[in-house]
């Protein structure tokens, strides 16, 4: 194996970095210096620009980094020094007391509940409280508690309270040295605290930061998501948002862009209105709305449009308080010059990020180089390499970007730090045995021909299941349940020696099904599978029953009720056994050979970065050269000359022996899936050349390979306004560029340049940015005042887009004398030809009054275009999906940047976005490590728990086909019976068991395994037509669907926050709200459940991507046949509820048993009874 | 023009396809069924044409039989619901466009025993065959409003209507055979494992069935009327659908069988799709 790899920080950055290095099979020590990981984005409501749920995008990342085996996680711990030199360091790791047994410490906040101390909680920014033994929030990883030792009393009242005896005062600081091949710092930022005084933060308690107001709009912060003031707790009427607060301000340290805080203040105003639909006014004060990236002008265009925000160019001068109403008002002057005072009930203020102090300490003991902000320094075109052979940098700790940079950047490390561990080879359990031991591998034993005996082990989690329920009770019931040879209970099943004990049984007598009924399989599913697999038995046949989240924690004042619903609970759970299959992983192989398609720099990048990793590569390149539009570019932003450092680039790619480069090529069909592709390529000629007058000779070869990066770039858009191609004065910026960069004296006997921004971008034909022309611009008109300090340079312009550190570019601009004069949106200069020089006519806003400005030369920026027919037919022959506008469509925005939901398939450049040339390389090497997940493996394993597909049943409809969001089913011509037809085939590793497929199929031709039509059917009857006992009267039975993601972890959360609702659900739980076939629901209610709850995450939210939206239309016209067929439409209830509504979920639990109480019982014979009021 | 003429165009057109060859087996509609009703006849022969006849009696749905047949080049006598139903096959890859020649028949409907307009034809607004390899026209008959525009397009669940119903079910399935909708290799009912069936055998069991059936045809239904056709027991097989049928038209804007390359209404979805009936969504009207 190769020797480890070091990431610093456990945010987003550094998560991805180590999922992508260990799913690489690069072991991984990540540091954390806080007690969880998950960084910034745990504290977050909503990304922008898809409004997705921050925790639901999140948590799936951040278990499978925790949980994967080859990644070991250090919380409370800091990276004091690397000694040495790479791929030979030492690291050496200071990691501080949590004072509690991370072994022992189920997480269940019974210290918490009986600590006396109570201090501001830094995960709610100050504005709510924690204990000083907690934990930081409801879903850390690890889910453990943590002590504050400074603001601890050492009462030791949760030593007491604690029954796994977690507690441990004596705990010591440990230090470690360890050998590691390279080092990831993610380290993380700070928000500002430099603000000016004269916008009242410190003076009013209704003037907030935006991530303090970001806690407060979160459904899991101090307020419970109700958007309130904090002086008096009532919701605001009117709200301001205050842009560039310490951040483009010379007063403070930061006179850069803070890069995301325009958008982030277009999403807080958006959930605000989501949350106040009554809110008279949300107002935003800017001075450039710097929507640059992917779908971020859509946003903004929607903020104003369908949410009616208000935007108002304007920089607030100071905020002052109204006696009278204790409201907030604004000082302001508009663009005409006019000052204001505008009246708010909240203003938040809009605070830039900034370096952390630990960072500039910690850069300072590795010896790594920082810039004059703190932020760690990565080459322009090196990145993400620090200034130390060895150590990479990425993420918000090198400089202010949004969450898919973050993410970019976070795998472009992995990828150079994997290479930088390809030349090791360390033994690694022998080298490392305190951090990484073997599991010795049991032999499985095959039950398929075995009599079911099922064993139940009923959790009393200390005192928070057994404290409210009978656990003894629920075992006795279970002894009397059909199949089960064995039941007993523990106090905490998941312990060591708890496990020594399922495994003894299992052996004794000979079990097959095992139910757990303890706390979410969420959190221990895995746990108890890895018990019996040691145990020999095939990990799917266990099955888990919630009976503490779901039921002890949220039914706390009645025991009675508690017990039945256990009792009830863990029949479903034996029923569902019943049918539960030794389900296993397929495997293929994987060819390791990676194709890129477009020579360009991206592509480039990726190639020379899969072939350090160790990888062959085929450059596919459709012209005679490599390079693409970098060729044109004369030098970066911050004065490297582009030319030399491309000619190194492609020079590399040609004399490495790993890659192969077909110039002048075409791609003419590609076949096949993930490890396992095949493509055709034709050139034209030999060698880029072609003979004169013959016609070229095409030539065919056949490239087999595991993966695809989609580097095919985009172009320049030649500009259809302004005079361009009509006028010898006009050019555009690339030209521009080009010529400088030849050495034309294109500025001889110039005097006066003008600049027209967004010449072709933002209008009706391309409705986006194109992100880097307001930095070429600047850059340009920088490099002509450099030429020639006498020649006037005008920049007409909508938005300043010089996003991040560029900032400072915009600014010395303006030093060297470059006049900028805004435009209007639907006021467009005007440009006439004179003699010899055009006339460039536009409104002056200040002035409201036509300014005429000579120009010899007019440039113009115009817009980058995607070539949308070529785009089509590799999107066709990849089967990935494109965006309205021409680029490719990434899996998900924020987290999936680079990846396609296509497995094997990944993107980057211009192919994806605007973007300028060091984001393009970046991306490029992120590419490289994403590709280098799947061909750095032998074989890779299918999911356990997919489908399959029954060809006898199968009649070939297609609509499987049409819903599977990952391509993974294709209609193939099959032999059935004897004869040719077009059936349904299965991709088995490209799918992910969502079920949506199943839930379409009429012909009942797909089931999912681990949640088959059988296991819901049985745990539907074993629930109904069960023997329990009842209490006395009838009590509403209501079955509640709920999918894995989003509503059973939000039922999850409730359970953790106590939210106490009624006991009458039984919850099934599916892979996803899309596996619901509405014959589940009929059933449910011809077994004769009294009502029918269904939930799922919110639509745009589905952890498989569109899932919920095909299962949205299957019930509203399922909801249709059933309030037809006269069943009270208050019996069956479909609604989305995401993981972190904890307290929602319980307000809709309430809800539903209340309708469904009032319906009255369904009658034992199978009748529904008549909607309430009929006889 | 009346049936007659209709009739004479259609053996014209049958016997031209198989002299020419362009079919190997014609299905139209002969004398000799019960009561008057006309009866499926298949020929293969230039001669069998003159067999044919078209009348207000010919209330059998043919589609089912280019099923049957849609292993061989077939021509169909189509009134427009069977050609709505062969649209059905051909979007479901059931049947190949190339291997049915859609002979479609204008059709303002077809009477009973009684000489009374058939209910499920009296509701019918598409009068016209929507796809057709050749016409045989009826200069009087224009297309119908759709019926959704004269009744509400919801009326209020009727509990006690479908437990009526259900109960003269005697679950005999034939509401299934008759279906060109209802093509599966094992229906739901009938599976062993996963076992559908509730408890209850009697009323449980029909409203397994009826719902389960209903939610199948969703977005499916050609409105043929074959179902309460064939029913023993006289069963309003048809109301539930027809409901779902009409909900679907105006909420999604989709009707099954007019166009053989349109995605099928419940394997699609729009981002903007609205949640009637949710919990906090919006009400039925």
């Amino acid at each position: 194996m190769k020797k480890p790899v070091m990431v610093v920080g456990g945010g987003i950055a550094g998560i991805q970095a180590a999922a992508d290095l260990a799913e690489m099979g690069i072991p991984v020590f990540l540091l954390e210096s806080s007690p969880s990981i998950g960084g910034r984005m745990a504290q977050l409501d909503k990304t922008f620009p898809t409004n997705d749920c921050s925790a639901c995008i999140l948590a799936p990342k951040v278990t499978d980094c925790y949980n994967h085996p080859l990644v070991k996680t250090f919380t409370l711990s800091d990276l004091e020094e690397v000694r040495g030199e790479a791929p030979n360091f030492t690291a050496v790791v200071r990691k501080r007391p949590r004072y509690i047994d991370e072994e022992k410490c189920t997480g269940c906040g019974d210290c918490s509940s009986v600590c006396p101390v109570s201090v501001k909680s830094e995960f709610d920014m100050g504005i709510g409280k924690r204990k000083a033994v907690y934990k930081p929030y409801a879903q850390a990883v690890p889910n453990k508690a943590v002590i504050d030792n400074s603001a601890c009393r050492h009462c030791k009242l949760c030593e007491k309270a604690c029954r796994s005896k977690a507690v441990c005062y004596d705990q010591e600081e440990e230090v470690f040295e360890i050998p590691v091949s390279a080092v990831v710092l993610a380290p993380g930022y700070d928000v500002s605290s430099e603000i000016p005084a004269e916008l009242g933060y410190s003076k009013y308690a209704d003037v907030v930061t935006s991530l303090e107001y970001e806690r407060i709009l979160s459904a899991s912060g101090p307020f419970a998501g109700h958007v309130q003031r904090p002086s008096d707790g009532k919701p605001p009427k009117r709200l301001a948002f205050i842009q560039c607060v310490g951040s483009r301000d010379h007063q403070c340290s930061a006179d850069y862009c803070s890069a995301v805080c325009c958008m982030y203040a277009v999403k807080e105003a958006e959930i605000t209105k989501e949350h106040l639909p009554e809110a008279e006014g949300v107002d935003i004060y800017y001075m450039d709305m710097r929507a640059y990236g992917k779908d971020f002008d859509k946003y903004v265009d929607s903020a104003k449009a369908k949410y009616g925000i208000n935007f108002i160019r304007s920089r607030v001068a100071e905020t002052d308080r109204d006696e009278a109403t204790g409201n907030i008002l604004l000082k302001h002057a508009d663009t005409g010059g006019n000052v204001h005072k505008s009246e708010y009930d909240m203003v938040v203020l809009s605070v830039g990020i900034v370096p952390k102090e630990e960072n500039i300490k910690l850069c300072s003991r590795l010896k790594v180089k920082t810039d004059r902000y703190g932020f760690i320094w990565t080459g322009e075109m090196s990145a993400p390499e620090s200034s130390r052979e060895g150590i990479m940098a990425c993420g918000a700790a090198t400089g202010p970007k949004d969450i898919p940079e973050t993410v970019i950047e976070a795998s472009a490390a992995a990828a150079a730090a994997a290479k930088a561990a390809s030349k090791t080879e360390v033994d690694l359990f022998k080298s490392y045995p305190a951090f990484f031991t073997e599991e010795p591998m049991a032999q499985v034993r095959d039950v398929s021909k075995e009599p079911i005996r099922a064993g139940v082990f009923v959790c009393s989690c200390g005192v928070n299941i057994g404290g409210y329920l009978s656990v003894g009770e629920v075992v006795e019931y279970a002894k009397s349940l059909p199949f089960v040879t064995f039941a007993g209970e523990g106090l905490y099943t998941c312990s060591v020696d708890f496990q020594t004990v399922i495994i003894d049984k299992i052996k004794e007598y000979g079990l097959n099904r095992i139910v757990v009924a303890s706390c979410t399989p969420r959190t221990h599913e895995p746990l108890f599978q890895g018990v019996l697999q040691k145990a020999g038995l095939n990990p799917y046949l266990l099955t888990m029953a919630n009976i503490r989240d779901q039921c002890s924690w949220v039914h706390m004042e009645d025991a009675n009720a508690a017990t039945f619903k256990a009792k009830e609970l863990v029949r479903m759970a034996v029923g569902k056994a019943v049918y539960a299959k030794q389900l296993s992983k397929k495997k293929l192989d994987v060819n390791k050979a990676a194709l890129v398609i477009g020579g360009g720099a991206a592509g480039l990048s990726s190639a020379l970065e899969l072939s350090g990793m160790g990888y062959s590569v085929h450059i596919v390149e459709k012209t005679g050269e490599l390079g693409g539009n970098a060729k044109s570019l004369s030098a970066t932003m911050f004065g490297r000359p582009v030319g030399n450092y491309l000619a190194d680039f492609i020079r590399d790619a040609a004399e490495d022996p790993n890659i192969t480069v077909h110039l002048n090529s075409k791609i003419k069909d590609i076949t096949g899936f993930v490890g396992n592709f095949t493509t055709r390529i034709e050139a034209l000629g030999s060698a880029g050349v072609s003979t004169e007058g013959s016609p070229p000779a095409e030539c065919t070869t056949m490239i087999e390979h595991g993966v695809v990066v989609v580097a095919v770039g985009a172009s320049e858009k030649k500009p259809d306004a302004y005079l361009y191609g009509k006028s010898p004065n006009v050019e555009t910026q690339l030209k521009f560029e080009e010529r400088l960069k030849n050495g034309d004296s294109c500025l001889s006997g110039v005097k006066d340049v003008v600049m027209i921004l967004c010449a072709g971008s933002r209008d009706e034909n391309n409705p986006y940015c194109s992100r880097v022309c307001c930095n070429q611009s600047i850059k340009n008109a920088i490099a002509i005042k450099e030429y020639n300090s006498d020649i006037n340079v005008t920049v007409l312009y909508r938005e300043i887009r010089s996003y991040g550190l560029s900032e400072t570019f915009y600014r010395r601009a303006r030093q060297k004398g470059v006049q900028f004069v805004r435009f209007e949106d639907d006021e467009k200069p005007v440009v006439a030809q004179k003699e010899g020089f055009v006339q460039v006519s536009a409104i002056d806003p200040l002035l409201s009054r036509d300014v005429a400005y000579r120009a010899d030369l007019l440039l113009l920026a115009s817009a980058i275009e995607p070539d949308r027919e070529g785009n089509k037919t590799i999107a066709q022959m990849l089967k990935v999906p494109m965006t309205q506008e021409g680029f490719f469509l990434e899996a998900h925005v924020k987290l999936r940047p680079v990846d396609f939901a296509t497995e094997g398939v990944y993107l980057c450049g211009l192919a994806h976005n605007p973007k300028n040339l060091r984001e393009s390389i970046v991306q490029g090497k992120a590419a490289a490590a994403r590709a280098g997940t799947v061909i750095s493996k032998d074989f890779i394993e299918a999911e356990g728990a997919i489908a399959a597909i029954d060809m006898d049943l199968c009649v070939g409809c297609g609509e499987c086909e049409r819903v599977c969001a990952y391509k993974a089913i294709t209609l193939e011509e099959v032999q059935a019976r004897g004869k040719a037809a077009k059936k349904a085939v299965l991709n088995d590793v490209l799918c992910k068991g969502c079920g949506t497929c199943a839930a379409n199929c009429r012909c009942g031709a797909i089931d999912v395994g681990g949640f088959s039509d059988m296991q819901v059917i049985n745990e539907i009857e074993y629930l109904l037509r069960g023997d329990v006992e009842a209490k006395q009267g009838w009590e509403p039975k209501i079955i509640a669907f709920l999918c894995n993601w989003c509503s059973y972890a939000g039922a999850d959360l409730a359970g953790t926050g106590r939210m106490q609702y009624p006991p009458n659900i039984r919850v099934i739980r599916v892979p996803c709200s899309g596996r619901i076939n509405p014959a589940y629901i009929i059933k449910a209610l011809a077994e004769g459940a009294d009502g029918v709850m269904v939930s799922g995450c919110h639509p745009g939210d589905c952890h498989y991507l569109t899932g919920n939206m095909y299962a949205r239309r299957r019930f509203t016209v399922l909801k249709k046949l059933l309030e037809t067929a006269g069943i009270d439409p208050n019996r069956v209830h479909f609604t989305w509820v995401s993981a972190s509504e904890g307290g929602r979920f319980a307000e809709v639990v309430k809800e539903v048993t209340d309708k469904v109480g009032k319906l009255g019982q369904v009658r034992a014979d199978g009748q529904l009874s008549p909607p309430a009021g009929e006889s | 023009m009346s049936f007659d003429a209709q009739r004479e165009k259609i053996k014209e057109i049958c016997k031209d396809l198989l002299e020419k060859g362009l079919v190997e087996t014609v299905i139209g509609y002969a004398e000799g069924g019960i009561d008057g009703a006309r009866i499926p006849y298949m020929f293969g022969t230039p001669e069998g044409a003159k067999a044919l006849c078209w009348d207000q009696r010919c209330v059998v749905n043919l589609c089912t039989y280019a099923y049957e047949k849609r292993d061989r080049k077939t021509g169909v006598v189509a009134k427009p619901c069977d050609v709505r139903g062969i649209v059905n096959y051909i979007a479901e890859n059931q049947l190949n466009r190339e291997n049915v020649y859609i002979i479609g028949v204008d059709c303002d409907g077809m009477v009973g025993a009684d000489g009374e307009k058939l209910p499920w034809c009296a509701e019918c607004s598409v009068k016209k065959p929507p796809v057709y390899d050749v016409k045989v026209e009826n200069p009087d008959i224009t297309d119908g409003e759709s019926a959704k525009k004269e009744e509400p397009s919801s009326m209020p669940g009727d509990f006690a209507k479908f437990q009526t119903e259900i109960s003269k079910c005697i679950l005999c399935y034939s509401c299934r055979q008759a279906c060109c909708g209802c093509y599966c290799p094992v229906c739901f009912m009938d599976r062993g494992v996963p076992n559908w069936q509730p408890a209850e055998p009697g009323q449980g069991a029909k409203m397994m069935y009826h719902l389960g059936r209903a939610s199948h045809l969703a977005g499916r239904c050609v409105e043929c009327g074959a179902c309460e056709r064939v029913c023993a027991s006289g069963v309003d097989v048809r109301y539930i659908i027809k409901e779902a049928t009409k909900f679907i038209e105006d909420v999604y804007g989709f009707r099954a069988g007019f166009d053989t390359e349109t995605e099928p209404v419940m394997a699609a979805y729009d981002p903007g799709d609205r949640e009637i009936g949710f919990l906090g969504g919006e009400k039925h009207e």
